[in-house]
């Protein structure tokens, strides 16, 4: 029954995902960015679902079955503030400058507008290396999330196969028109999945109210967020990692695909709601399986909550909604490193950006392929370790962020200014990842709460700021403001 | 483009930082409508933000960003 419900899941994503493809106007600008013609629906379900990953469904749960109630605040209520502010500055701003001067990707900007090809090209790398674990985070999860669901009757590389091989098939095909399509249909499956998942188990417990009642009395520390220096550490801290969104690849193709400066307007609204919507089930649910399960767990604790509580047709719907989770993103991700890829490395230095639509078109296609096999092969020899990069990717994104600030909103801001605090991130990044190895994975800096971001974001926007105010200020740097 | 996208939108975020920290409540156990009280808290500051950013959209739109693409 589980694989019957995902096969006619993955049949139905491969229909929509496809159907994209009938407007396909064959054009490097059409497959990276839908010709800008995503209206403000799509938008919104699209960033939603890119954005959204499977820990959200998973991940989420099993930290607040470890944690409680408090992980709703560090991580639901902190995005649902912080991201809607990130799409009204940068994603309408970079939308028009993307618009104006034709960029399919966040290093052509960059170069374009701090004149620097070294510098974009720093940033490239610098951007791939993070994508990489973030990436395969989603495509081990998608095997290790079938096989707990199907108790090991199908093996983890097969969950593996089936995510990249649909992927492949309808990102490759259509183009981010396709992606955006078939985003819109995977969220809307994945907030569905988590809210009957919700009914359903809460109902076992007799409703919401008493399985609190009982979580209460046998985990008080689970319904309070806890007071002391450490908590508000932690929480200041955490409300950093949101912001990364910002500096994603795969969220900047997806604000160029807009198709006005208005189509903005409903994501912007609307975004925190849909956090909450998929949020206080995920956490709650993961909350409640403190009551009957005790650690440590064999699986994923919304994993183990379905099989014991309901029956197959609603697992079979669980996988599905951890795929929606991962594909949504992971069609975005390849995507955007494939647009990366042909635009600014073969585009720009094996073509001296002369290569004609239809081979962008090709060479974006190889690119999305090759990524997607790398992805698969990579997940065949990944330990879980990978998961712990997962925190550190988003710590390194959201150091970037204050180069992105300063180069769409700060006109004094210099190429030397945006080097030394991308060099900063680098070295910060790796100086607190080594500590945190010594200190056995944990990502807390000394047992404060607070975590790496907390340092290296300031740190990168202050290196910016008195960088560029040690340099010549940029010239023609106007047209960008 | 001479107009610039508005800054007294930041104010409001400030307002919505400043709220998310409800230390005040942070020890507090209360269920109300079955949920925690900190849930329910940081909920209604969901809701709260997605109005917060409908007042914003509506008065502090930067439409010159359109304006030019009707050009």
């Amino acid at each position: 029954m589980i694989i019957a419900v995902v096969a006619i899941y993955l049949g139905l994503v491969i229909v929509v995902g496809t159907l994209g493809h009938r407007l396909f106007r064959n054009t490097a600008e059409d497959y990276f960015v839908a010709s800008r013609t995503i209206g403000p629906v799509v938008l919104l379900m699209t960033l939603l679902g890119t954005n959204l990953t499977a820990f959200t469904m998973l991940g989420a749960s099993g930290e607040a079955y470890r944690l409680g109630i408090i992980v709703f605040g560090l991580m639901g209520a902190s995005s649902s503030i912080l991201i809607p502010f990130l799409f009204y500055y940068l994603g309408t701003k970079s939308w028009w400058l993307g618009k104006r001067f034709s960029y399919v990707t966040q290093i052509q900007m960059i170069r374009d507008r701090y004149t620097s090809p070294a510098l974009g090209t720093l940033l490239f790398v610098v951007v791939v290396l993070l994508m990489l674990p973030y990436i395969l985070i989603g495509v081990k999860g998608g095997g290790d999330a079938l096989a707990a669901i199907t108790r090991g009757e199908w093996p983890s590389w097969a969950g593996s196969l089936l995510v990249c091989g649909v992927t492949f098939l309808y990102v490759t095909y259509g183009g981010m028109r396709s992606t955006a399509w078939a985003n819109t249909f995977q969220t809307t499956v994945f907030i569905l999945v988590g809210i009957v998942a919700y009914l359903v188990i809460m109902d076992h417990y007799g409703g919401i109210g008493e399985a609190m009642a009982t979580l209460r009395d046998t985990h008080p520390e689970f319904v309070v967020f806890g007071s002391g220096s450490y908590t508000v550490f932690k929480m200041l801290s955490y409300l950093l990692l949101p912001i990364s969104v910002a500096a994603f690849p795969h969220i900047y193709g997806h604000w160029l695909s807009a198709r006005t400066a208005r189509s903005f307007q409903t994501p912007i609204v609307f975004y925190p709601l849909c956090i909450a919507a998929v949020w206080v089930p995920s956490v709650t649910l993961g909350m409640v399986g403190r009551i009957d399960f005790t650690a440590p767990l064999s699986g994923p604790i919304l994993i183990e909550l379905i099989l014991a509580h309901t029956g197959g047709v609603l697992a079979g719907c669980l996988a599905a909604g951890v795929f929606a989770a991962i594909m949504s993103s992971l069609d975005s991700q390849t995507l955007a490193l494939g647009a990366m890829f042909t635009e600014d490395i073969v585009r720009f230095y094996g073509f001296d950006n002369q290569l004609s639509e239809k081979q962008q078109v090709l060479f974006g296609r190889l690119f999305v392929a090759a990524f997607l096999v790398l992805a698969f092969v990579a997940s065949l020899f990944t330990t879980r370790s990978i998961f712990e990069l997962g925190a550190w990717s988003l710590t390194g994104f959201a150091g970037l962020v204050p180069i992105f600030v300063g180069a769409l909103y700060w006109k004094r801001s210099t190429k030397q200014g945006a080097t030394a605090a991308i060099l900063s991130v680098i070295g910060l990044w790796l100086f607190f990842y080594a500590d945190s190895l010594n200190a056995e994975g944990a990502y807390s800096i000394g047992g404060t709460g607070l975590i790496p971001a907390g340092i290296i974001v300031p740190v990168s926007a202050l290196i910016l700021i008195l960088v560029s105010f040690a340099t010549t200020p940029p010239r023609n740097a106007d047209r960008f403001f | 483009m001479s107009q610039k996208t508005k800054i007294w939108p930041l104010s409001i975020l400030l307002v919505l930082l400043i709220l998310f920290f409800n230390t005040w409540m942070w020890d507090n156990d209360e269920l109300i409508l079955g949920l925690p009280i900190n849930l329910l808290y940081h909920i209604g500051l969901c809701v709260l933000t997605t109005l917060s950013m409908l007042v914003i959209v509506r008065l502090a739109w930067p439409h010159h960003l359109d304006a030019e693409d009707r050009e």
